[in-house]
């Protein structure tokens, strides 16, 4: 058979904001996803916006891939939010740019008021109860994986499981097996969500 | 190979290319991580210091002896090394020595927000400031040869954007593992080394003309490029600021500068008459721009692009209009390819009003007790740099007077002294009392002063992130090594009214506070001990309970700020307001709040530890 290299990768231009709180792991995603992106040769980007870091405070994220050298994302520009947590993503949300996707941790859709300029700005907001599914899985640390899991089986996010399954098996030394779990659970689940058709593509 | 680094991980890496035998740190934000990264690399010796000028002492030291060295500080550190190295622009280097410079435009967690290139002016010395990672890695490497082909200390600028940003680098893996050699023995030149008046004269001259070398180098160095494009606005620019620019006037000409001091002033010259419209875009100061300017040359900036604050692709574009320049907007389209087409367009948002979220003391944090019972007690306080900061913000509101390492002790000294009829207490941590807090305790012991100085020893420097201190017993390397007793320091210095106390016991600590405070002729001293939740001695207890039959929503444990304690969707049906609950994830049984609890509404629950 006649062996050909693989083509180089379509350069991407993608903006993602990542925001949760401290400890629950969003400079961890963050690098999930940048090493991932090097992975499929695409240029990396990765800012951390943490001021008087501590235990529960906001933490923010800003990764670009696809060449963007400037570090910070404006507001109104991002393709992609992913929250670990329902107010960080209300707050992050103005990051977003019209038609946007906003991948959240939350039981519920968020609060009503903000709706309305969802809609204006056709921004989707696209929940999953990741912290109960981590808690279900054994440990709530992985709340954060299962979230890429889940925006990973949308086709707004173009990293594909399997490499983002090799970068995590290889960033995650301690409780490999729980994360790797956790990355297949949330991608199932977005999975059977566009098989149920209630996450557009 | 492709690396993704950080900033912080490229200087390390660069350092470790540039064979790099020493280097010193004091932790702080947004340096830190440089010496943990260096310390992994084998034939390092990676040291935190007790403060940043004994960094750079030590790495001074080194370098004289024939090993190149480096230290790691923020913008405010380089003030505490600046009269080593003021006067180590005089003596000059034996191998190459790099100061590493990280600044905070924007303050994200400083008490100012200082631009350092203005040292690199003031002690005529090179500065060079990368704007990625990869040039973080490079410019590191080369500031060791640049350091010794002209015989000075080097400073490579970086700002918390650069330090914290991550991005891929070219990773040279040496063919085969470096064994430092043993160095020579010491090259005695003590007309070079020796900073008495009659050599420092002698140097003198000599640092001159080695800035009138570097300034003529400035004009072939490799690190300055022009890049013509449309010549109808030229941009100079270095640092983070200038891939903001790149974006916000894709298409133009630039002038990047990697060294911006001394500058190449003929390249700008000749840029400047290359091109129609001269702007520069620079975070902080004009440094840059006020330079230009004494070249007769006119230019934009700093009106435009403002001096406070860190520059952000919104603010450069937003000062690029403001200015009537054009500048390229990226409206997006579809999926992610963008389009990029010229004109004012301002991207929609949405216009969302969350609350913010401000810093709180974490639970189980020992400094809780303290501020729950300064405020209580109505005291001045004088704080300091540290997480204990955060005793200004509400729910405590208990400090009066903050501005640098180690100054608490000598403000409240001096504030007493003068006459100041209120009761004052200094409040400092461990890692800050060894860096700057010994000479002060010294003076308000000296001085007969009579404040009272709370020193809280958590164990750790907990602000940056957990480093290890005089105090500790571990070494960045992770040896362990002579743990330095803080209560017998302050009784070597001859403080007999002491009071050492647990942090989780607020009684305690009131009391101590009571004690100490109603003496007013002499200085006293309590220790506060208690583990910061992020050290390993630290242990979590079982989560405290409340007991909605007995709270009634008196609202006295919010004051004590814990994060993991929240207003209930329950009402108390005569004080009609609602009940506490805690979040049994976040309590780390800490009790504090169970001990304020006026109606003993709290139980810890059993059961095994978490």
């Amino acid at each position: 058979m006649n062996q050909r290299p693989p083509s180089p990768p379509d350069p991407m231009e993608l903006k993602i904001v990542l925001a949760g709180l401290g400890g629950q792991g969003v400079i961890f995603t963050t690098r999930l996803l940048a090493q991932t992106a090097v992975a499929l040769g695409q240029p990396v980007m990765a800012s951390e916006v943490h001021g008087m870091s501590q235990r529960g405070g906001s933490v923010v994220s800003h990764l670009k891939i696809g060449g963007s050298k400037a570090p910070l994302i404006r507001r109104g520009t991002a393709d992609l939010l992913l929250a670990l947590e329902p107010n960080e993503a209300v707050r992050n949300l103005p990051f977003l740019r019209r038609g946007g996707i906003a991948f959240v941790n939350a039981e519920n859709s968020l609060q009503p008021e903000v709706a309305e300029h969802l809609e204006r700005l056709e921004i989707q907001v696209l929940s999953l109860p990741a912290s109960r599914m981590a808690m279900e899985l054994g440990s709530i640390a992985v709340t954060n994986v299962i979230l890429v899991g889940f925006a990973a089986a949308h086709s707004s996010l173009p990293l594909p499981i399997d490499t983002l399954r090799e970068t995590l098996t290889t960033m995650a030394r301690r409780r490999r097996e729980l994360n790797l779990q956790a990355l297949e659970a949330g991608y199932r689940a977005g999975c059977r969500m566009q098989e149920a058709g209630s996450m557009r593509l | 190979m492709k690396r993704l680094l950080s900033g912080n991980e490229a200087i390390a890496l660069g350092a470790w290319e540039a064979g790099v035998r020493y280097a010193a740190a004091y932790p702080g934000t947004p340096s830190t991580e440089i010496l943990p990264a260096l310390a992994q690399y084998p034939g390092v010796r990676a040291e935190w210091a007790a403060n940043e000028k004994a960094a750079l002492d030590a790495a001074a030291g080194a370098s004289f002896a024939g090993a190149r060295a480096l230290a790691a500080m923020k913008h405010v550190g380089v003030n505490v090394a600046s009269d080593s190295l003021m006067t180590l622009s005089y003596t000059g280097v034996g191998a190459g020595l790099v100061l590493v410079s990280a600044d905070d435009p924007g303050a994200f967690s400083s008490q100012n927000e200082q631009d350092n290139r203005h040292y690199a002016r003031f002690g005529k010395f090179p500065c060079l400031e990368p704007s990625d990672s990869q040039e973080a890695k490079d410019f590191t490497r080369f500031a060791f040869e640049l350091s010794e082909r002209f015989d000075t200390p080097v400073m490579l600028r970086s700002t918390t954007r650069l330090s914290h940003s991550k991005s891929a680098v070219e990773v040279e893996m040496p063919a085969e593992p470096r064994e430092p050699g043993p160095l020579p023995p010491f090259e005695r030149k003590p007309r070079k080394y020796v900073m008495i008046p009659a050599h420092a004269r002698l140097r003198h001259p000599e640092i001159e003309a080695r800035l009138q070398a570097l300034a003529e180098y400035a004009e072939t160095c490799p690190l300055n490029r022009v890049e013509w494009r449309d010549r109808r606005i030229g941009v100079i620019a270095g640092g983070v600021a200038y891939q903001y620019a790149r974006e916000v006037f894709a298409g133009f000409s630039f002038l990047k500068l990697g060294m911006t001091y001394p500058l190449p002033t003929g390249v700008i010259r000749d840029f400047a008459a290359g091109i129609e419209t001269l702007v520069v875009v620079e975070e902080l100061d004009p440094f840059i721009e006020e330079q230009v300017r004494a070249l007769g040359l006119e230019v934009i900036g700093k009106e435009f692009f403002p001096p406070t604050g860190e520059l952000t692709l919104a603010r450069v574009r937003e000062g690029a209009l403001k200015a009537g320049l054009p500048v390229r907007g990226q409206v997006q389209v579809s999926g992610f390819k963008s389009q990029t087409e010229p004109g004012t367009l301002q991207p929609e948002t949405l216009e969302l009003n969350v609350p913010p979220r401000p810093p709180a003391l974490c639970p189980g944090c020992p400094h809780r007790s303290v501020y729950f019972n300064l405020r209580k007690l109505k005291l001045l306080v004088a704080g300091d740099i540290g997480c204990y900061a955060i005793g200004v913000l509400p729910p405590f509101e208990e400090m009066d007077m903050l501005i640098s390492m180690g100054a608490s002790i000598g403000m409240a000294h001096g504030a007493k002294r003068a006459g100041c009829p209120d009761k004052i207490v200094a409040t400092i941590g461990d890692s800050t009392f060894f860096h700057a807090g010994l000479p002060e305790l010294a003076n308000i012991i000296y001085n007969r002063g009579a404040a009272c100085t709370m020193i809280l020893d958590n164990g750790t420097t907990a602000m940056t992130g957990g480093q290890d201190n005089p105090a500790t017993g571990v070494t960045l390397q992770g040896e362990t090594t002579q743990s330095i007793d803080i209560e017998s320091v302050v009784r070597a210095m001859g403080v007999e009214d002491l009071w050492v106390v647990d942090a989780l016991d607020v009684k305690g600590v009131e009391q101590a506070i009571r004690e100490a405070t109603a003496i007013d002729d002499r200085p006293t001293v309590i220790i506060v001990n208690g583990a910061c939740v992020f050290t390993p001695q630290f242990r979590r207890r079982p989560a405290v309970v409340v007991d909605l039959e007995i709270c009634n929503g008196c609202g006295l444990c919010f004051r004590v700020g814990c994060p993991a304690i929240l207003k209930s969707e329950e009402v108390d049906a005569k004080t009609k307001r609602p009940k506490a609950e805690i979040d049994p994830l976040l309590c780390t049984g800490c009790t504090v709040c169970l001990q304020v609890c006026p109606r003993k509404a709290m139980y810890q629950t059993q059961g095994k530890e978490a």
